[in-house]
């Protein structure tokens, strides 16, 4: 299953992405699998973890699509594993929220300040990821 | 909950290219929660529509404005008015698994190498069934 796609603000190798999912879901590294394209890479019937890195447009530069092929270690994630993500990888990165719009993101930091940022509209329609900073008094500070 | 006829002050803009079965592609980003727009909608009578006054509104329980127009639902992005489809008749709402497995259906049809891929996503039997029906509005176009 696809358990989460995030959009981080910085380059990161695959063994940094690598250690800190071994991390996040206390597993040993071999079996993680970062891969550039999932669509091409080879099947291992040992992996647990494999993660898709691609490098995108804008302030956010590499999503990493999350997908976990031991569906139970999806129980009891949530938007804290997302913080300790970022303390793992000294990242910002951002994250749909539950709503429908599209625009409509949760930025998350390492200190755990947690906030909903919008997108801007005419840059994503050109797959740029960029916090529309015009609505940044809007922005709701959430305590999670 | 608040809902009536509207005064459109502003002009309402399309939903953006995601919405669209066939513009989704495996590396469009995948939200807990996709809605997606067959192509037998007319989307644009819907937004001509709603720039018109005639469609309803109401106001959902997270307090954000929203039009029901010809059976389907679309909510507003207020800062820029941009509408985004909802629930209703031609409209698929996928989780995150299935709107990524039809972007994968998109670029490799209903094939082996799909179902190859899909294994490698770990993709349910649900979110492949999701995305096919939904793949399926695009054919025969």
């Amino acid at each position: 299953m696809l358990w989460q796609e995030i959009l981080i603000d910085r380059p990161l190798t695959s063994e940094a992405i690598t250690l800190a999912l071994s991390e996040l879901f206390n597993l040993p590294a071999n079996v993680i699998a970062v891969v550039e394209d999932i669509t091409t890479s080879e099947r291992d019937e040992h992996k647990q973890v494999s993660c898709e890195k691609q490098l995108i447009k804008g302030e956010f530069i590499e999503k990493i699509s999350i997908y976990l092929l031991n569906a139970n270690l999806a129980d009891n994630m949530d938007l804290k594993d997302i913080e300790k993500l970022c303390r793992l990888l000294h990242c910002k990165c951002l994250v749909s929220d539950n709503s429908l719009n599209p625009f409509a993101m949760i930025l998350v930091e390492e200190s755990g300040k947690n906030q909903i940022i919008f997108l801007d509209v005419e840059r994503l329609e050109n797959e740029e990821y960029i916090i529309d900073r015009s609505l940044e008094s809007k922005k709701l500070t959430l305590a999670i | 909950m608040d809902s009536g006829n509207f005064q459109v002050k502003n002009q309402y803009r399309s939903p953006v290219s995601r919405h669209f079965i066939t513009q989704v592609k495996q590396n469009t980003y995948a939200r807990e929660i996709n809605t997606v727009i067959a192509p037998i909608v007319n989307f644009q009578a819907d937004v001509a529509a709603i720039n018109a006054g005639e469609a309803e509104y109401f106001i959902d329980n997270n307090g954000a404005t929203n039009f029901r127009i010809n059976n389907r639902i679309y909510g507003v992005h207020q800062d820029t008015y941009t509408l985004y489809p909802i629930s209703g008749i031609g409209l698929y709402q996928l989780d995150r698994g299935a709107f990524k497995a039809l972007g994968v259906y998109n670029k490799f049809g209903d094939t082996t190498e799909t179902r190859k891929i899909l294994d490698k996503m770990g993709a349910s039997p649900e979110q492949r069934q999701a995305a096919l029906i939904a793949w399926q509005t695009t054919q025969g176009e």
